[in-house]
């Protein structure tokens, strides 16, 4: 838990790179060395090719969103001073598919589709957590 | 392989009274189902060789069967827990139904019970709720349950259209059905006003788009059809079965608008030769009210993008095209978690052998029983029959 009480991430030695690059202000994923896929959460191989050549590389951090709700009933106590706040899925534009939380997004602005843009919350020394906020007109992409 | 599961029936089915229960704990209750499914069945303790159940959450064991068995004291040759979530007491009957027909057992009983409501403590409560997203990728974002399922509703209003009304129309369709059902939890009637209005879940999710939170249990009898001929009830032969699984994290999710409910319900219909056509009722999984829309779409009971306006119709009313869930489903009969859809089952089976009453589907004999666990994640698919469909 984080000192507001936050469920941190439990992570392992597969994804300290990961979290290495959040702590540096860098959305990092796999990218298959052998046929190019793109992945995340990490593994150990690629789920296209189940090659095992792979290679971290920053994301341009931006991508759309696939879907959202905003939850008015909080997971535990941590969370009872943000409501309602927004939990989306967004599609990067590598490809992977991301859970995330939207900040500095009204209720109206938030559509599916919208793009976004990664940003990072320290939640203690050593997780940053990647969340995305809408882009700003500079960055869109189309 | 696309053989059928035919030579098998389920031959004893019983619930315990369900809603708030202080005075038994989850063996007891299983232990009470257990004994009215055998006598149902014209059966006893004496005749169990085989033994299925899954975990309680609010009185977990580290080996849930063979501590119930101990419990029960009996003593089976096949002694099985399993775990897949709210398809477990749907696969557990194609697992169950293999080992008789692999000669391991006769005759299997499959018991399950937990008190959601009453049992858990404040702990329990808290990590069931947190343990439905991945621990390091989804849960530090905050996601509730409802949420999850929330984001596969947005996705599917998105996709085609599907409006607000057509989820609530889910939760008032479950709760008249309810009111036909003695032993339902929830049996007032609803509005679709009064789901627009009840308290914000997860938008679009609202209170009443949320299943009920339940302590029961539920239990069933399988043996051999050919047995089962000699035995107290009209036997319900089980058809077909099927399971599909796609992910267990919903950001793993391939798409967001179908499930892996069409490979389950695929294999069921092959195996058992039966169309959905000619399904006469379903029991289909209902814990938030926009799983009914997506499996009425992914087992083919109506056109794909369409299930909003079905549901608004009255498809699935008693008397709609495509009755589901009679007793009033996960929404307002009761929902104690993993044994959830053991209260389909045991509704499909009073539906085939015409003891429903009230709430009978005249003339069924073809019944479908979907139940699916995480997040549209993992699929079971029955089809049951009677002896006038083989
Ligand atoms: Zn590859």
């Amino acid at each position: 838990m984080s000192t507001h009480g936050h469920i941190l991430p439990r992570t392992t030695p597969l994804t300290e790179a990961y979290w290495d690059g959040c702590r540096r202000g860098e959305l990092r994923l796999q990218h298959c060395l052998d046929c190019g896929h793109v992945q995340l959460p990490p593994r150990s191989h690629c789920t296209r090719c189940r090659g095992s050549r792979l290679e971290w590389r920053a994301s341009a951090g931006r991508g759309r969103v696939a879907s959202f709700t905003w939850i008015h009933i909080p997971l535990t106590e941590a969370w009872a001073s943000e409501v309602p706040y927004a939990v989306a899925l967004v599609r990067l534009d590598e490809g992977p598919l991301m859970m995330t939380n939207l900040h500095d997004c009204s209720e109206s602005q938030l559509t599916v589709g919208l793009e976004v843009t990664v940003t990072f919350e320290a939640r203690d020394e050593t997780i940053h957590l990647p969340q995305f906020r809408p882009a700003r007109e500079e960055e869109v992409t189309s | 392989m696309t053989k059928g599961l035919g030579g098998i029936a389920i031959v004893g089915a019983a619930d315990t009274a369900v809603g708030k229960i202080t005075d038994l704990d989850c063996q007891a209750l299983c232990a009470i189902a257990a004994e009215r499914a055998l006598a149902d069945a014209g059966l006893t303790f004496a005749d169990v060789d085989g033994l299925v159940t899954c975990n309680a959450m609010s009185q977990p064991f580290l080996y849930p069967a063979e501590a119930l068995a101990e419990y029960l004291q009996i003593f089976p040759s096949y002694c099985v827990g399993l775990g897949a979530g709210g398809a477990a007491a749907v696969s557990v009957i194609q697992h169950a139904a293999l080992a008789i027909e692999a000669g391991l057992c006769e005759t299997v009983l499959i018991t399950m019970a937990d008190r959601l409501r009453s049992g858990l403590t404040r702990e329990q409560a808290r990590q069931m709720q947190s343990a439905a997203g991945h621990p390091e990728f989804e849960t530090p974002y905050g996601p509730t349950a409802p949420a999850l399922y929330a984001l596969l509703a947005r996705a599917h209003m998105h996709a085609y259209g599907t409006s607000r009304e057509a989820l609530a129309a889910v939760a008032v369709t479950m709760r008249e059905h309810a009111g036909l059902h003695p032993g339902a939890q929830k049996r007032d009637p609803i509005s679709i006003d009064d789901v627009l209005s009840s308290r914000p879940v997860a938008t679009p999710l609202n209170v009443l788009d949320c299943s009920l939170v339940s302590d029961g249990g539920a239990a069933i009898v399988l043996t051999s059809a050919q047995r089962a001929r000699h035995l107290r009830q009209k036997p319900v032969l089980l058809l077909g079965s099927g399971e599909g699984h796609s992910h267990e994290h919903l950001s793993a999710a391939h798409d967001l608008t179908r499930s892996a409910a069409v490979e389950s319900g695929r294999q069921a219909y092959a195996r058992s030769g039966i169309a959905p056509k000619d399904i006469d009722v379903a029991g289909l999984y209902d814990c938030f009210t926009p799983v009914v829309l997506f499996l009425l779409e992914d087992l083919g009971l109506c056109p794909r993008g369409e299930s909003g306006a079905f549901v608004l119709e009255g498809g699935i009313r008693l008397g709609g095209a495509m009755p589901v869930n009679p007793h009033g489903g996960l929404l307002s009969h009761c929902h104690p978690g993993n044994p959830g859809s053991m209260f389909h089952v045991t509704e499909m089976v009073t539906q085939l052998r015409g003891q429903a009453g009230e709430r009978q589907v005249p003339n069924a004999e073809v019944a479908l029983v979907h139940a699916q666990g995480g997040t549209l994640s993992s699929h079971s698919t029955l089809i049951l029959g009677t002896e006038a469909t083989r």
